[in-house]
């Protein structure tokens, strides 16, 4: 059995570390990818239809 | 709806005449939290500097109040998040003008939830150690990294929600100081708010929804765990995650209510937070009562009906022992009284689920103080049933959490909106559509 | 690699405590004082313990001594989150007071309540304190750490330096605890419990032999002989 994974120190900090950066980069990731969206080339843009006019 | 009003609504106006004025009212309150929470920074010191025998602990009781309060806030969390995504999962139209508040209640409780953990703690200098060394196989390892996700996802979904606000903000509070100018461009960053971004912003909303309501469950399964993976007699249960997380959620729904009630009174938001949230979330609140009664009638009747000679010691303490005056508070508080309140609906009302709530809260409480003490207080081997009460020490600080949880929302509240402004907006229009959409579907038929 | 066990023999032990104080004296445990004993915050890695069955009149008292069980399978090292509290290859269960945090999640996860913790720093009477034991390794533990029975484990550094000295091979009958050595009934034994020829090993293979708590399942290594 893998019991040494479980029991050795640092191996659990290192999943902590391992799962808290990689949560960190994707919600980074995020919020890039919506700062990111183009602004408007013309100043009116059409009035997206929400969930609820679909 | 994508580009800003030029004039402000109504909405706006109160919404955002919190953080244009101060009354003396708020700095009175402001000092006075201020004061219980230095009461207990000084218990901490104090305790940190002589050792942690200023706490009532002893052996075999070694966990008490700060464990106690580290369950109850991680409880308190989930009101948010999983109250709101939930919500918001489900488009309950009437969550709208109480998420914001919801959300930043969990941020804040898993602040001070965490931080209880250090306090418990005899050698708070070593607070780096588990980050350094963790083994794995320690629950507290699962906690860890559970907790960790959900710090960072409870962060992210109060703030996702508030972008469109501090770009409103930043465009509109252009009197305000100049850091808080500052704070709200840079939180902003850039927000242009036109259909694409926009879209963008529901996909990430509706993503983190989603995936923070497991990531909840795991929070408080896994700090039931820290209990349960023991051998102690009632500890040492199959029950204990979903019971903890029925607890939380319903604890959770009882600070919404408590905080939103204050607020609404507080900064008038009567006209935005009214009768349909009280009734609704009223209802959610009893159902949630119920669950958790029935999960204590699970747990106590197995434990009871069973003979198995340390499990029956420990619900003895609790049933007909020294702990029966706080196993009845309990009931009364988490059972009797929001029953008695809740299933009428005119007892859905803000007077109403505010006491229900408060009734909650200190049950609540209790529950979380029963499951962790009474166990430790009947040893298996030899030892005479211990005794542990709590010391002045361990009260101040308790009160100080709680002064210090108050003040960070409320500070919190003086610098953000506490109603999401765009999102009752769009609720609204949404109020205004809806008529049409069912006329509509009735023709077709 | 020995693995080492104890055996108590309960028709022998009279309870008289003075593996209680022989440890205090060998391991430097602090003195609570009067109102923190009553509060439960005495230090003491060996106790003797009162077992009451029945009623009056007929009562019958079993005084058992309890050291740390060393269990092979022990649930408090299973649970540190930072491996301050380990088990070394020869089944010694030990904690390193420079690694512990104070989380006393070790001392709640212990069956056997074995585990004692430094609510404040050590103190001793003037009296006392010119008589601590010097080995660096029975230090005084600093404030907020936990502490517990460790077998003597300074004695086994000093047999084997001893043995080393003296120029022949570490035998595991040069190290006994202080409690086995104190024990005015002789009612403890202490050696290797893999070893079949060792008096512990045929004594913890009696039918007289029994384990506390066996249920629990962590596998003790302190073994008992019933009276009678």
């Amino acid at each position: 059995m893998a019991h040494w994974f479980f029991d050795t120190p640092t191996i659990g900090s290192i999943i902590v570390f391992a799962v808290a950066i990689s949560v960190f980069i994707a919600y980074f990731r995020m919020l890039r990818w919506i700062q990111s969206a183009p602004p408007d080339s013309r100043p009116e843009a059409e009035t997206p239809k929400t969930d609820v006019e679909k | 709806m994508t580009s800003i009003p030029t004039r402000e609504s109504e909405l706006e106006r109160t919404v955002l005449e919190p953080l244009r004025r101060t009354p003396t009212g708020f700095y009175l309150v402001i000092a006075g939290l201020g004061l219980v929470m230095l009461t207990g920074v000084a218990a901490l010191f104090n305790q940190w500097y002589l050792g942690l025998g200023m706490t009532g602990l002893n052996r075999p009781v070694y966990w008490g109040i700060y464990l106690t309060n580290f369950v109850f806030f991680i409880g308190i969390s989930h009101a948010g998040t999983l109250i709101s995504a939930i919500l918001r999962v489900t488009q309950a139209e009437w969550r709208r003008p109480i998420t914001r508040i919801a959300e930043a209640i969990t941020f804040f409780a898993l602040i001070l939830g965490l931080l209880q953990i250090w306090i418990d703690m005899g050698r708070p200098e070593r607070i780096l150690f588990p980050f350094l060394f963790g083994r794995f196989q320690s629950p507290f390892l699962w906690d860890f990294t559970c907790v960790g996700v959900y710090l960072m996802s409870s962060m992210l979904y109060l703030y996702l929600p508030m972008i469109p606000d501090l770009a409103r903000m930043r465009d509109r509070m252009t009197d305000a100081p100049r850091w808080r100018r500052w704070l709200y461009t840079l939180m902003s960053f850039g927000w242009h708010g036109n259909a694409e971004q926009r879209r963008r912003l529901e996909v990430a909303i509706g993503i983190i929804a989603i995936v923070i309501i497991p990531v909840a469950v795991s929070v408080h399964t896994v700090v039931s765990w820290i209990f349960g993976m023991t051998m102690q007699p009632m500890w040492h249960s199959t029950i204990l995650g979903p019971y903890f997380v029925v607890g939380a959620i319903f604890s959770g729904i009882a600070m919404l209510f408590v905080f939103m009630t204050l607020v609404r009174r507080a900064w008038h938001f009567e006209k935005w937070i009214g009768p349909k949230q009280y009734n609704y979330l009223g209802l959610l609140l009893l159902v949630m009562s119920a669950f958790w009664g029935y999960f204590t009638l699970a747990e106590f009747l197995t434990t009871g009906y069973a003979t198995l000679t340390h499990e029956t010691e420990v619900l003895h303490a609790k049933l007909t022992g020294e702990y029966a005056p706080a196993f009845w508070i309990m009931v009364v508080g988490n059972l009797v009284i929001p029953f008695a309140i809740l299933v009428r609906r005119n007892g859905r009302t803000p007077v109403g689920t505010f006491f229900a709530s408060l009734s909650i809260l200190v049950g609540m409480w209790v529950e979380r103080f029963l499951i962790v003490a009474p166990s430790l207080t009947r040893p298996s081997l030899g030892l005479l049933p211990a005794v542990y009460t709590p010391s002045l020490t361990e009260v101040a600080i308790t009160a100080g959490s709680l002064a210090l949880f108050a003040l960070l929302f409320l500070l919190f509240f003086k610098v953000f909106p506490a109603i999401s402004v765009w999102e009752v907006e769009e609720g609204e229009e949404v109020d205004a559509i809806q008529p049409k959409a069912r006329e509509l579907a009735h023709a077709a038929d | 690699m020995p693995r080492w066990g104890m055996v108590i023999d309960l028709d022998k032990c009279f309870a008289c405590q003075s593996c209680t104080a022989a440890c205090r004296m060998e391991n430097n445990t602090p003195i609570a004082g009067k109102d923190q004993a009553e509060m439960g915050r005495a230090i003491l890695w060996n106790e003797v313990l009162p077992f009451v069955e029945g009623e009056y009149p007929n009562v019958n008292e079993t005084m058992i001594p309890r050291p740390c069980m060393h269990c092979d399978d022990p649930a408090c090292v299973k649970v540190c989150p930072v491996q301050a509290t380990y088990k070394n290859e020869e089944g010694i269960v030990l904690i390193d007071y420079e690694r512990c945090i104070g989380c006393r999640f070790c001392t709640v996860a212990c069956p056997f309540q074995v585990r004692y913790f430094n609510w404040f720093a050590p103190e001793w009477p003037e009296e006392l304190k010119a008589h601590l034991n010097p080995d660096p390794e029975v230090a005084p533990r600093p404030k907020g750490v936990v502490e517990k029975c460790t077998f003597c484990v300074q004695r086994l550094r000093k047999a084997r330096e001893k043995a080393e000295a003296e120029g022949r091979v570490f035998n595991a009958t040069d190290y006994i605890p202080a409690c086995v050595e104190t024990c005015t009934g002789h009612a403890r034994y202490f050696g290797d419990l893999d070893d079949p020829d060792s008096l512990v090993s045929q004594l913890a293979a009696s039918p007289r032999a029994f384990r506390l708590q066996e249920e629990m399942g962590t596998k003790p290594k302190v073994y008992y002989l019933k009276e009678g």
